[in-house]
């Protein structure tokens, strides 16, 4: 159950509208290592994964980046609110445009609709937890290059705490990690499938 | 204290109102944002003492600002106490945060 607590967790205040930027950003949301995949990745994984400290680690972090989907979201918003026909043509929003208006609507950078297959729920904790640390680094070099592409302090201000937050919980699920190793089995030299194959 | 007068976005909207409102949230955030990271931090270190005393204390602050920005602007979570004693449904008619109000 989730209850909704009517703020940003990190707050957005853009001035200038600025359609080419927003269009590199939804990248983090609809993309590759966006919000929602790494939202969808940590909820998803937690029914098979055995130490229940690590499960609760997975619910607040998931929950935190359904936070920070909303945070992408409202700079999305708020770089494509008031632009005119003539700013939609010229920054080639306009292939955007065409099918959502400046609703915001999950896709890559490149046009790709958001999907399922951007993440791993494999059932097998060790596998899970790595990928999970692999995604964190992606998510960062991703706000690494939004940095690099955008002058806007106020755009760069959000992307800044939502790009340190990714090293926070790459950290944190590496103690993850440790505390799921520390319960294998010590034959369990490789540890694979502690998930499916343990005894009842 | 807890008068009020016209609807909560009427009163979020004037300038004096709004900067206040403005700042009690950014109070909210700050605390809020301290309490995630603490969350986070004891769900890996469940022993650590100290952390834990920091959780207490930030949310004891945290629970005395909430309430206090509900009693003034309305709720922030629709379980709020504060949403039953309008004259109609508060928690429905604050901006929502994306309008840069928050």
């Amino acid at each position: 159950m989730w209850f909704y607590e009517k703020r940003l967790e990190y707050p957005v205040h853009i001035k200038n509208p600025d359609a080419k930027l927003a269009q590199i950003i939804i990248s983090q949301l609809g993309g590759p290592d966006g919000e929602l995949g790494a939202s969808m990745r940590y909820l998803n994984q937690r029914y098979s994964m055995p130490a229940p400290q690590v499960a609760g680690l997975l619910t607040d972090i998931g929950t935190e980046e359904l936070a920070h989907m909303e945070i992408i979201s409202a700079i999305l918003y708020q770089l494509t609110k008031g632009l005119t026909m003539e700013e939609i043509k010229q920054s080639g929003f306009d292939k955007y445009f065409v099918d959502h208006t400046t609703g915001v609507w999950p896709q890559s950078a490149g046009g790709v609709p958001f999907c399922a297959s951007e993440f791993q729920c494999t059932g097998d904790a060790v596998t899970d937890l790595f990928e999970n640390m692999a995604a964190e680094q992606k998510a960062r070099t991703t706000y690494d290059n939004i940095l690099r592409l955008t002058d806007d302090p106020d755009v760069s201000d959000s992307i800044r705490f939502l790009r340190a937050r990714e090293i926070v919980h790459f950290q944190r699920f590496g103690e993850g990690l440790r505390i799921v190793q520390e319960k294998l089995d010590s034959a369990n030299y490789y540890a694979c499938n502690i998930s499916f194959d343990k005894k009842a | 204290m807890n008068e009020r007068t016209g609807t909560i976005s009427e009163r979020a909207g004037t300038t004096s109102e709004g900067s206040k409102r403005e700042e009690l949230l950014m109070q909210i955030r700050r605390l809020g944002f301290v309490l995630y990271d603490l969350i986070l931090f004891l769900d890996t270190h469940p022993q650590d003492e100290g952390a834990m005393a920091l959780y207490e204390e930030h949310l004891q602050k945290y629970k005395e600002i909430t309430k206090e920005f509900a009693g003034l602007y309305g709720p922030l979570t629709a379980f709020d106490e504060n949403n039953g004693k309008d004259t109609c449904w508060s928690w429905g008619q604050a901006p929502m945060p994306w309008e840069g109000g928050c």
